[in-house]
């Protein structure tokens, strides 16, 4: 009786084990199989939630980035008869830096906040090197501590905030550096960055710009070290050129702002240009013959995280935004 | 006894997946994953998420089951002139259809693909190229596809949209697909010739086959007419009608054209900067939505896209990632 008892007893804690290790066992596969799936669906989700509305992709802020303290300034040189682009760009990609400011000659209905720098500058592109001397003046004068980056596009430019961010990551925003498509010049061994596709200045190039670079006559009131004509000298001149030379002579260091795959990410020509140009068009040579490194013909030219896009002029602004935020791929399977 | 404890441990092991299921509350989305045909993995490749250039091929359940999927069969008209185009489409959109034919009027070595119709080719003979190229289709390539979209030479399609919009259609219905213009001569509406439209296999054999036993038109004093002169798209509209083949809505959820037929600076910002887009206000079959509410985030075809603007398309729909960690 007592052994039926004993073998009752066991059989029932035998079965309780066994109860319990299947417990154990469908909770560790099941926790398993979850992570495993909720790791590639939280893509799913997060696209998902995003989708929600069909309209422009509107995430312009990616919050953990602003709180690494890298700011974007976006400066945008534009003129009294393109300020309809101007507003273009406030309405596509540049609601996507933290500050956004407008250096033009006048403000009007279209532009009522328009940055008007000081009236020695003729609105010409001839004059354009003195307009962006002015505009780093400005900057410098009243918001050097709203960003830690200073990007300077044109208005007929296209820029991916995003992926400007991703870029300046990598780099060290308390150096003294500039970024940027980069062309060589005999001039300027380091090379200088396109204005066209636009560049990105630090703070401190910006400070020794203004502060030193800055000829003693235009700025007597920043500073007593000024040179004459250390590397400025009058409004004329191609912009660009200029400031890469002035750079160089400051010890601002002009970075690589290609991708792992050492493909560039600011695109001075149009797309079209870019990825095709050694087809069709002759003017395409020079691009080839001045890039500072090799270029990469076709779809290579360009990289996936491109940063700047140029010759997008007035209403193209638009069709960008939606190609790139509005257009969505529905994906099911394979096979391309 | 083995079977009971057999039977303790199935019980405890249902019991674990429970209590994982309540206790760590998956996404749904885990379920949708192995529930629905459809995975809702949208551009996985255009994300904003760190992922390598190239397309994302993400390999749904159903691939992994060998579940029978739609073929598209695209047919671009082109012209000798225009080649080039057709040979930038290979190289882009056109690589991503299920089979690629180009209506030409001549054969070319470089373009393999090309099938010489016997036609003038010039643009107003289109509606008469239109029809040598259905009854080309019906005699070769009726069984190659389920659904026939056809193309011009300046015009990009993204096919995944294209396969999610027609998933929500029946292949063996006689039906066709496109932006829609009114006209009174169509009560149902036209689909429009430069955004493309699909026709099901259905809508390509009644068509052919009554204009096979039809001289002039398909039945006399009503409308549709054979004749090689006359706009191609409101033409096939009208035939198809009388053919009852069904006008269907292309439109998304929210009521947004899929298929674009003006180019997308004209359809975002037309009302701001073109005086003559008022046309399209006035035809469109569906009320218009003006800037970016134009057009649908699953978009099925753009117009006016020529020569080497294929390729930046390409490169800003496929290429081009967006980078948010």
């Amino acid at each position: 009786m007592n052994s039926i008892k004993r073998y009752v007893q066991y059989s029932k804690l035998n079965l309780c084990i066994v109860l319990s290790k299947g417990i154990l066992i469908g909770f560790v596969l099941g926790t398993l199989t979850i992570h495993l799936f909720a790791s590639s669906s939280q893509y799913m989700s997060i696209k998902n939630d995003l989708s929600q509305h069909p309209i422009v992709y509107q995430t312009d802020e990616p919050i953990h980035l602003k709180t690494k303290r890298s700011r974007i300034l976006c400066w945008i040189t534009t003129s009294p008869k393109t300020h309809l682009r101007a507003q273009l760009i406030k309405d596509t990609w540049g609601r996507r830096c933290d500050k956004l400011l407008f250096m033009s000659s006048t403000q009007d209905d279209t532009l009522p906040d328009a940055i008007v720098l000081p009236s020695t500058v003729n609105d010409t592109y001839e004059n354009l090197w003195g307009k962006t001397q002015e505009a780093l003046k400005y900057l410098y004068l009243h918001h050097l501590d709203d960003a830690e980056w200073f990007y300077k596009a044109d208005d007929d430019t296209y820029a991916i905030i995003e992926n400007m961010r991703y870029l300046l990551s990598e780099f060290d925003a308390s150096s003294a550096l500039h970024l940027g498509f980069k062309y060589k010049n005999p001039g300027v061994q380091q090379g200088f960055m396109s204005g066209g596709s636009g560049y990105v200045l630090t703070k401190e190039a910006i400070a020794r710009f203004v502060k030193i670079g800055l000829p003693k006559l235009n700025s007597s009131n920043i500073s007593e070290n000024a040179n004459v004509d250390l590397c400025v000298s009058g409004s004329k001149g191609l912009e660009d050129l200029n400031l890469g030379s002035c750079l160089e002579i400051l010890n601002v260091t002009a970075g690589d702002s290609r991708d792992d795959n050492k493909k560039e990410r600011f695109l001075p020509l149009s797309l079209e240009n870019m990825i095709c140009g050694h087809l069709n068009n002759t003017d395409n040579n020079f691009l080839q013959q001045w890039a500072f490194y090799p270029l990469k013909p076709g779809i290579d030219c360009c990289s996936p995280y491109a940063v700047s896009f140029h010759y997008v002029e007035d209403y193209e602004l638009k069709v960008y935004e939606y190609l790139i935020y509005g257009l969505r791929l529905y994906e099911r399977n394979t096979k391309s | 006894m083995t079977s009971m404890r057999y039977r303790r441990f199935l019980i405890g092991f249902v019991l674990g997946i429970l209590t994982t299921l309540l206790l760590l509350k998956p996404p749904t989305s885990v379920f949708l994953f192995y529930t629905s045909n459809q995975i809702i993995d949208e551009d996985l490749t255009r994300a904003i998420l760190p992922v390598s250039p190239h397309l994302q091929q993400v390999s749904s359940l159903s691939e992994k089951l060998n579940f029978k999927r739609d073929r598209i069969l695209c047919w671009v008209i082109t012209s000798p002139k225009t080649h080039s185009r057709a040979k930038l489409i290979k190289q882009t959109w056109g690589r991503r259809c299920d089979k690629l034919l180009f209506m030409s009027s001549i054969q070319d070595d470089t373009l393999p693909e090309a099938i010489p119709l016997p036609v003038n080719d010039t643009y107003a003979n289109l509606w008469g190229k239109t029809q040598e190229a259905l009854k080309y289709l019906y005699r070769h390539h009726l069984d190659d596809a389920d659904w026939f979209y056809k193309a011009d030479d300046d015009t990009y399609a993204v096919m995944e949209n294209m396969r999610h919009l027609l998933s929500s259609f029946n292949a063996s219905m006689p039906l066709h697909l496109g932006f829609k213009y009114e006209h009174p001569k169509v009560r149902h509406g036209f689909m429009s010739g430069g955004s493309g439209y699909v026709l099901t296999k259905e809508a390509i054999r009644r068509f052919v086959e009554k204009s096979q036993e039809s001289i002039g038109n398909f039945t006399s004093g009503k409308q549709c007419v054979l004749d090689h002169e006359g706009a191609e798209d409101l033409n096939l509209g009208i035939c198809l009608e009388e053919l009852n083949v069904t006008a269907g809505d292309s439109r998304d959820e929210n009521k947004v054209e899929r298929f674009l037929p003006w180019s997308l600076e004209d359809m975002i910002c037309g009302h701001l900067k073109n005086p003559g887009f008022w046309y399209l206000r006035e035809f469109s079959y569906f009320p218009l939505k003006q800037d970016m509410d134009c057009c649908s985030p699953y978009a099925v075809a753009f117009h006016y896209v020529k020569d080497y603007q294929l390729k930046v398309y390409e490169y800003l729909i496929y290429g081009l990632r967006i980078y948010n960690n």
